[in-house]
């Protein structure tokens, strides 16, 4: 059970963020397991919606607030159709059915396009029931860390 | 770094509980299997530094990807005062 004190910790670590000037909502604390690739010291984060942006949402470290990205639930991308995840990385999370993780892929800004793309190669997988995530690489060589959201968002 | 001679069909123990055994091996390539307990995550470590990049590059562009949402709802915010 998440108690008071830990979610006002929360909150006041994501009002220093790069999101902070667009307020979050129904924040959720995440933990990951084996850090972040490129992170790997950081292990505790919350996802948030944000506010008048749906269905956009920051995924904040909250041990370095600098640390923040874009996410997108990967269920409303229609590149994601047919995607599953492993059995075996569905477990580490304590979990049998991909139907009940949460998937989020990480967004960024192309430098060239100055257009969103998403990495499907390495979704975000969320156990919601205990909060526990892990960043899962998929062993499929035509997922790519930059896929075009152009399609995606109209 | 430890350098070890293996041949095919040898292997490497790597603690209690990790074997990296050499299946097959070419001039062009190595077949290598993998036994290692379930929560030992094991990957090609060209991809794994592609996803570490990806994630720096990403947390790295969060204020721009700010300025694009904020852009985003004013021309959505302009569009619908247009229409009202």
């Amino acid at each position: 059970m998440t108690t008071q004190t830990e979610v006002s910790t929360a909150a006041t670590v994501t009002s220093e963020t790069s999101f902070g000037g667009i307020p979050m909502m129904g924040m959720q604390k995440v933990a990951m397991i084996n850090g972040l690739p490129g992170f790997e010291d950081l292990h505790n984060f919350v996802l948030a919606e944000l506010e008048g942006y749906a269905p956009f949402c920051a995924f904040q470290s909250v041990e370095q607030s600098s640390i923040s990205m874009l996410v997108i639930n990967a269920r409303l991308l229609s590149v994601w159709t047919g995607i599953d995840i492993p059995p075996r990385e569905l477990a580490i999370l304590g979990l049998e059915e991909s139907q009940t993780a949460e998937q989020f892929v990480i967004l960024k800004i192309d430098h060239g396009s100055q257009e969103f793309t998403a990495n499907i190669k390495a979704p975000i997988v969320f156990n919601p029931a205990t909060g526990v995530a892990n960043q899962v690489i998929l062993d499929n060589a035509n997922l790519s860390v930059e896929h075009s959201m152009k399609n995606e968002l109209t | 770094m430890l350098i070890l001679t293996r041949k095919s069909g040898e292997s490497i123990r790597i603690g209690n509980n990790i074997v990296i055994s050499i299946l097959e091996s070419s001039s062009r390539y190595l077949k290598i299997g993998i036994d290692a307990p379930k929560d030992v995550a094991v990957y090609r470590n060209e991809i794994y530094e592609k996803i570490q990049a990806e994630n720096r590059a990403a947390s790295a562009s969060t204020a721009q990807v700010n300025q694009l949402l904020q852009g985003l709802n004013k021309k959505i915010k302009s569009n619908l005062s247009e229409k009202s």
